[in-house]
């Protein structure tokens, strides 16, 4: 066996036992308040603190962050030094899945999930799939070149970061935005609860009261950009259609 | 010897790490093993040949159960060989793409009840006796990753999957693998769509997206879970129907299996060898037992068995008591063979169907699956509009 099937296979090991960590320590604070408290059983003491192996310690959550924020800043790196788009596309899943493991981190659950399934998963397949069509980019239509270009978008850059790190400075988190959301019990429910915030339960419900207006006027936005699409892609009429399109008619007597 | 007690073996394992490790060598990757065999046996059997049957070890035969053995052998030892210009990173990133995401969304799965360890001897009443309070200070869930998003979480991992097939016909350099990648990407999109939208008739009636919730109340916290009847194949019997087609054509299977085409169209493997392509050959074995796990904790109530409840059989009001570990045993062991009836009936349908041309999969997938589930939904909704108005 070849020191790179090997290597493959420890890649395969290595992932998935980062999200059995993951896993274990992804669960926040609070025992299983985050998810469905199950009582199928009698007797609702089941305990719950021993559930969740990171729960204790700040330690282990401090572990997990730091381990996300390099794989989203370094997921994005590697976006911006790969030559091969589709090595590229790769770095900016990496980046996606590590910013759903932040979000789990900072208890918005759905959100973490939403941004796996489309981001990391449907936007970024489409990515793929176009680049594999095209196979090739377009060049730029107009760049300026040389040093000038450099110190402009050098001077751009650093106006950009300059204000990032203006803006995270002036946002003061007091003490008590750091405690977990409480669990409620679910509407209609009262055997198992779920977190006042974030969870699917919670976005639901706001989703569908207070922003319920933005909501609607998003999804028929979304049509009308289907609908464009569709329209867009379709020939006028048959004569548009592309030659060759069409298989060639059999001539038979073969 | 202090330290072993049932407060310290709870603990490890109640650990997700070891149930994960217990859950994919227990379970799935034998299962999955067994499979790569039984689908020959049974193809063998409906075509009126032996299969694979001489497998052995020294007289140890099995009916050629140890096949699986010897491919895994010859799989690890082939040479792994690697076309020159290949993209070498992305080439090696492919097959672990497409394992990677079914291993990981097995952690969603209940496969069996919460285990009180310190009652195992004991009957479990469901009304605690008079002066006799079950000790549960311990227990171990049997399920790893036990959230509110659920089953929108088995989604989006399998998303992931999608880049497996992709990748591996882009990193091979090579047109046909190319054009594999490329079906296998159209097939799967496509179906994900579908597959998301027929399990939403199951939401909107279990009032949850966790499986394990699904799985302990049934469809309405009124009933008994233990009830077939109860069992959401019943009320959503044309949301199984369009889930189970849309996850065949997930799997890339006959007769979903244009993106492979193993015999004569060339897949997006074709560069691959050895235990490269191993890992996507047990990848797709392990997606048929995924699914099978996913349909029996949605549609057939999971780990329940048919009458019998936490304490014991209970038919016409009459309880037969039984202690904690034989309802426990019972239901693991109904959860591997609901689990392997529904890999038997994915076999089965493999080699009754033949294979669909592309533009008719695609008509399949968006012309009539799609517009079915959202049809789907929408009665499943006024359903339930009609049930909640009735009852208050």
């Amino acid at each position: 066996m070849s020191g790179r099937v090997l290597a493959a296979i420890a890649a395969l090991f290595l992932v998935l036992g980062l999200v059995a960590a993951g896993t274990a320590a992804a669960q926040p604070a609070g025992g299983d308040a985050p998810s469905v408290t199950i009582q199928a059983t009698p007797g609702a003491g089941v305990s719950t603190a021993s559930r969740d192996i990171a729960t204790g310690s700040g330690a282990g959550m401090a572990i997990l962050f730091w381990a996300l924020a390099l794989g989203t800043v370094g997921g994005a790196a590697f976006v911006l030094t790969r030559r091969n788009l589709i090595a590229a596309v790769m770095g900016m899943v990496g980046t996606f899945l590590a910013l759903a493991g932040l979000y789990m981190m900072l208890y918005a659950s759905f959100l973490a999930v939403i941004q796996m399934l489309v981001y990391a998963g449907a936007i970024m397949v489409l990515f793929v799939f176009v680049i594999m069509v095209l196979n090739r980019p377009e060049d730029e239509p107009w760049g300026m070149v040389g040093l000038p270009g450099k110190a402009l978008a050098g001077l751009a850059m650093l106006y950009l970061l300059v204000r990032l790190v203006m803006l995270v400075w002036s946002v003061n988190v007091p003490d008590t935005a750091l405690v977990a959301p409480a669990a409620v019990a679910f509407p209609g429910d009262a055997a198992h609860t779920v977190y006042e915030f974030g969870s699917t339960a919670a976005v639901g419900t706001s989703l569908f009261s207070d922003y319920l207006f933005p909501f609607e006027a998003i999804s028929i936005l979304l049509l009308i950009a289907v609908v464009g699409a569709i329209a867009v892609a379709r020939p006028l009429n048959d004569a548009d259609e592309l030659p060759g399109a069409q298989p060639p008619a059999p001539t038979g007597g073969h | 010897m202090d330290w072993l007690n049932w407060h310290n073996v709870s603990l490890v394992l109640d650990n997700p790490a070891t149930k994960w490790v217990l859950l994919a060598f227990g379970l799935v990757m034998p299962l999955a093993s067994i499979l790569t065999w039984m689908e020959r046996r049974q193809s063998a059997m409906m075509q009126d040949r032996l299969g694979p049957n001489r497998a052995n070890i020294g007289p140890i035969k099995l009916k050629g159960i140890l096949h699986f053995i010897a491919d895994a052998v010859k799989m690890i030892f082939k040479e792994d060989f690697i076309p020159g210009s290949v993209h070498r990173g992305l080439f090696a990133l492919a097959p672990v793409l497409a394992l990677a995401p079914v291993l990981i969304a097995f952690a969603i799965i209940p496969f069996g009840p919460t285990v009180y360890p310190h009652e195992l001897g004991n009957v479990l009443h469901s009304v605690p006796l008079a002066g006799e309070a079950p000790n549960l200070t311990d227990s171990i869930r049997l399920q790893i990753f036990q959230v509110d998003f659920g089953l929108i979480f088995y989604f989006a991992v399998l998303t992931l999957a999608n880049y497996g097939g992709t990748i591996a016909g882009w990193a091979s350099y090579n047109k046909w693998a190319l054009l594999g990648g490329l079906r296998s990407s159209s097939q799967m999109m496509s179906y994900e769509v579908s597959m998301g939208l027929a399990l939403m008739g199951t939401f909107l009636v279990a009032g949850s997206l966790e499986p394990g919730y699904i799985t302990a109340h049934g469809w309405n916290s009124h009933y008994s879970p233990a009830n077939p009847l109860n069992w959401l194949w019943l009320p959503q019997l044309p949301g199984l129907l369009l889930f189970f087609v849309a996850a065949v054509a997930e799997t890339k299977r006959a007769p979903f299996d244009i993106p492979e085409g193993e015999p004569e169209i060339i897949g997006y493997f074709v560069e691959y060898s050895g235990i490269r392509w191993g890992m996507f050959f047990l990848a797709e074995f392990i997606e048929i037992v995924f699914i099978s796990s996913v349909i029996t904790v949605v549609f057939f109530g999971g780990y329940q068995v048919p009458f019998l409840d936490e304490d014991g059989f209970r038919f016409a009001g009459t309880l037969a008591a039984l202690p904690h570990w034989a309802v426990v045993a019972m239901q693991i062991g109904a959860f591997g063979a609901k689990v392997f009836l529904l890999c038997w009936f994915q076999l089965l349908v493999r080699w009754t169907l033949p294979r669909f041309r592309a533009d008719q999969l695609m008509s399949l997938g968006w012309k009539l699956l799609l517009p079915a589930s959202l049809a789907w939904i929408m009665i499943t909704a006024l359903g339930k509009l009609i049930l909640m108005s009735a009852g208050g």
